[in-house]
């Protein structure tokens, strides 16, 4: 099919366009306002659709630097990266166990996992809390990391995606060779692993970047707070300043819809593939 | 060799570690603090079944569940309805920039929930909000999105959807990529036009992708929470909306337990009370499904 006799359009092609252009309107119109939104002054945002940008955004960085939403956005970078890199650590080992080795209680964990996927973690947090309290984690960022490490989905992925990527008989040769198993697993389970890895890493960012409800009842030092909670707080302190407020959202966006465009090749139809293949 | 047996297990160790510490032990324990009256601050006073039969009698649960009901019923068909058709189209051999759009239609999913109930209630502010404005244009009259129970739900249901359909859009592609080609092949020649490929192929054998966004919607639905938090906490910190039309099951829970009340043995029991509704929920509904498929 490399060669085009052609280059004719279809009449189907156009009506595909216009369909997918509108979708495609309706699905980034309300980034495309609030990136404009947050160059307006406030009291202009009250009238008018804003379609084009204004020149009110410096102004209104000054005004969100005034609290400390700098400090929100280290906070969360380091949560976020310190919890994928702990998710894709943890995942990546359990999820190799479960698929490259033969051991007694292999098919119960690997159960276990799958159950756990289901249960919507939110329903366990009063328990949690307490714990929390308990052990002195309330108040840190503790919390945040390490918990959602242990994720179901991240030790499914890698199972999933172990299991036909690794040829058993390269671990077989290696083992032949004396290679202990912890270096097996480093030097050559991990490089087959790599876009695995990688797409887990860049899902539990996000997860991580988005949470709420943890961060919300862990976390009561404002110091210690994340975006999500520094939008929270922009809600009720910037209630007037709306220009301000919506800058601030925009700020928390942005990072997230640059990483996956930049990354979404492999991402998008890795996450799919690994839901539809359950 | 004796290393290859012990390897296995260390290699799962960490993750059941966790597991065990902060999965395990806190749903456990919550389980534990339910037959409990417990606020928090004072000392836990063992209490029996007397919270769940509070439960039991509490209209505010019955009507989260019924909000959820609704919820369902007003998000499940569009999302899955549009999800399909944007994956047809994306799947299309007419169509161009397939990759550009898919990411288009993906962004959604990516947004902050947080931020995204911020914006929302923005665009669809009563007074000055950009969707009543451009309703204005075509003659309609301003809603008041986020005070009357109806316009309240179908907001709610509209972030959720537009959240969500790109995602599912994707979900629907890769199904039907899975999908062997020689059956459409086998019925082209056959004759069968592009309806009937649609129709008595793909959807058909897309019905494993189907039972799991539709189970995974509903589980959601219990789930809403960040969005109407947001969008209700800008119009005005109104706990579960206009007359409590948009508080799910966690807006619930969460209310009872974290906002003002603190009441931690009260919002146990409520969380187990919903696990088993999500659980005798998703249950049925993939028996019902699965069910179909025989027939």
């Amino acid at each position: 099919m490399k060669i085009k006799a052609r280059r004719k359009i279809h009449w189907q092609t156009v009506v595909l366009m216009v369909v997918m252009v509108v979708a495609s309107l309706v699905a980034i119109a309300p980034f495309w306002f609030m990136l404009n939104m947050g160059t307006y002054k406030a009291n202009e945002l009250y009238t008018g659709i804003k379609l084009i940008p204004s020149n009110y955004l410096a102004q209104n960085f000054k005004s969100l630097m005034t609290i400390n939403f700098s400090r929100y956005y280290v906070n969360s970078l380091l949560v976020s990266t310190l919890c994928a890199g702990l998710t894709v650590l943890v995942c990546s080992m359990c999820g190799y166990a479960l698929s490259k080795y033969k051991f007694k209680g292999r098919k119960a964990m690997g159960n276990v996992v799958m159950l756990t996927m289901m249960v919507p973690t939110q329903l366990s947090l009063v328990g949690f809390v307490i714990e929390m309290n308990k052990i002195g984690w309330l108040n840190s960022l503790l919390p945040l990391i390490i918990p959602p490490a242990a994720s179901a989905f991240g030790v499914f992925w890698i199972r999933q995606y172990t299991r036909d990527c690794i040829p058993d008989s390269v671990i077989e040769s290696a083992r032949l060779d004396g290679c202990g198993e912890f270096r097996i697993f480093v030097q050559i389970g991990l490089p087959f692993m790599g876009p695995a890895c990688m797409t887990l890493a860049l899902l539990s960012f996000l997860w991580s970047w988005n949470s709420f409800v943890t961060p919300m009842i862990v976390l009561t030092n404002e110091k210690l707070y994340t975006v999500p909670l520094g939008i929270r707080q922009l809600a009720t302190q910037f209630r007037t300043d709306i220009g301000a407020q919506i800058l601030g959202l925009s700020l928390a966006t942005i990072p997230m819809l640059l990483l996956f465009a930049l990354f979404s090749k492999n991402l998008i139809s890795g996450l799919a593939s690994a839901a539809v293949k359950e | 060799m004796r290393r290859q047996k012990t390897a296995p297990y260390l290699f799962a160790l960490p993750y059941f570690l966790i597991f065990l510490a902060f999965s395990v032990f806190p749903i456990l324990f919550s389980g534990f603090i339910s037959l409990n009256d417990w606020k928090g601050y004072n000392e836990p006073t063992f209490i029996g079944l007397q919270n769940y039969i509070e439960v039991f009698g509490d209209p505010r649960f019955y009507k989260a569940l019924g909000n959820t009901l609704l919820l369902m019923v007003m998000i499940i068909p569009f999302q899955l309805v549009l999800g399909f058709l944007l994956a047809l189209f994306l799947n299309s051999k007419y169509m161009k920039l397939k990759k550009t759009f898919r990411l288009l239609n993906f962004l959604p999913y990516l947004t902050t929930p947080i931020a995204l109930g911020v914006i929302f209630a923005l665009l669809f502010d009563p007074a000055f909000g950009t969707v009543n404005q451009v309703l204005e244009w075509f003659g309609i009259n301003a809603i008041n999105w986020t005070k009357e129970v109806w316009p309240a739900r179908a907001l709610v249901s509209m972030v959720t959807v537009w959240r969500y359909t790109g995602y599912t859009a994707v979900l629907f592609m890769a199904g039907i990529t899975n999908i062997n080609t020689d059956i459409y092949e086998a019925s082209e020649i056959d004759g069968a036009s592009s309806w009937q490929r649609t129709f008595r192929i793909t959807l058909p054998l897309l019905k494993p992708v189907t039972t799991f966004v539709v189970l995974s919607t509903m589980i959601g639905c219990f789930q809403i929470f960040e969005e109407p938090f947001m969008i209700f906490n800008v119009a005005g910190k109104l706990v579960g909306g206009p007359n409590n039309s948009v508080l799910t099951g966690i807006w619930l829970f969460y209310d009872t337990a974290f906002s003002n009340q603190f009441r931690n043995g009260y919002a146990a029991a409520i969380a187990v009370c919903l696990f088993a509704v999500i659980a005798v929920i998703s249950f049925v509904a993939n028996k019902l499904m699965s069910g179909k498929e025989d027939g």
